[in-house]
């Protein structure tokens, strides 16, 4: 196994933003690995999922620890989806040569990845139970 | 979009030994994990509607078949996230290739136990179980 022959290594040399992607994809990579991981062995092994309703998260979320988990929600939240959304312009960019698909492609990532932050973020701050 | 189709079956037929494998696995598992936090992040959002709103949407997810997508779903972030934490330590380190050979089994170490693990404590209810 050569690690040239996998991976997105050729990022790594080309300098500015894309260096820093790659750089980036690594570090939210190993913070995900803890908080994403966590996530799902908290509602799957520890809160168990028919176990989840209403008043389990609103407990969570507005509870002594509610600051706490409202940040770690907002962590992955900015973390997941954009490491997931950088991933997939980077997968656009190995498909889609055509110029005009190619920046339609990714212009329809970013808007989506906009929406869905908005979103995500209105929910944590705006629910007070 | 016939294009799209034809180099990514070229690169599924390419024979690369199983970093090319590692690597087509990485690239599915991570596109369905971020098309699930899209729909994951809308179904949060149906919180602020109310408790019923949020109650029928937890309902969904109670489905037998969407459960054991769920557990598919487990399987995904495990091993994106371990196969990925492989690719760092080999970008990084570049070991010998017994140890990325190690590496790579070491993965599926993981990977199979977590699976196994949340599929009982999924599935199990849904046979009445546990
Ligand atoms: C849980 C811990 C995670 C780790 C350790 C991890 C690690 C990585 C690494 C190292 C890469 C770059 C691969 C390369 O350069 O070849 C990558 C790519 C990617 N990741 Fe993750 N990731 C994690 C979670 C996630 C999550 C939660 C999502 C979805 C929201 C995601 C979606 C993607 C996508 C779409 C790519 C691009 C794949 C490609 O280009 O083939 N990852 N990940
Ligand atoms: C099927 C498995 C999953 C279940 C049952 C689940 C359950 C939940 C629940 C109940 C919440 C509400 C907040 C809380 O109680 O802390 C939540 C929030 C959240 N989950 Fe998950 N989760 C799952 C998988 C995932 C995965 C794989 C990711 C990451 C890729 C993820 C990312 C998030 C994020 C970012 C939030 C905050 C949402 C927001 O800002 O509105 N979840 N999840």
């Amino acid at each position: 196994m050569n690690n040239k022959d996998y991976g997105l290594s050729k990022y790594k040399y080309q300098g500015g933003f894309e260096t820093w992607a790659w750089f980036f994809m690594r570090i939210s990579g190993v913070v995900l690995l803890l908080i994403a991981v966590l996530h799902l062995l908290l509602m799957h092994v520890y809160i168990q999922v028919e176990n989840i309703t209403y008043d389990v998260v609103a407990n969570r979320w507005t509870g002594t620890w509610g600051p706490f988990w409202k940040t770690y929600d907002l962590a992955l939240l900015i973390f997941a989806l954009t490491h997931g959304f950088n991933g997939l312009r980077w997968i656009v960019d190995d498909y889609i040569h055509r110029a005009g698909w190619n920046v339609f492609f990714k212009a329809l990532l970013l808007v989506i990845y906009l929406v869905v932050i908005a979103m995500g973020t209105y929910t944590v701050f705006s629910f007070t139970g | 979009m016939g294009n799209v189709i034809s180099a990514f079956w070229k690169g599924v037929k390419y024979k690369g030994g199983p970093g090319h494998y590692a690597f087509i696995l990485h690239r599915l598992t991570g596109i369905g994990v971020a098309l699930f936090l899209v729909v994951h992040i809308m179904d949060n959002f149906v919180i602020l509607f109310g408790e019923e709103a949020f109650t029928e949407v937890l309902h969904l997810y109670a489905n037998p078949v969407m459960r054991l997508l769920e557990v598919f779903l487990i399987f995904s972030v495990a091993y994106h996230a371990f196969n990925g934490l492989r690719v760092i330590i080999v970008d990084f380190w570049a070991p010998n290739s017994h140890v990325q050979r190690a590496l790579w089994i070491l993965v599926w170490v993981v990977v199979i136990p977590i699976t196994i693990v949340a599929a009982w404590f999924t599935l199990a209810p849904i046979f009445g179980l546990r």
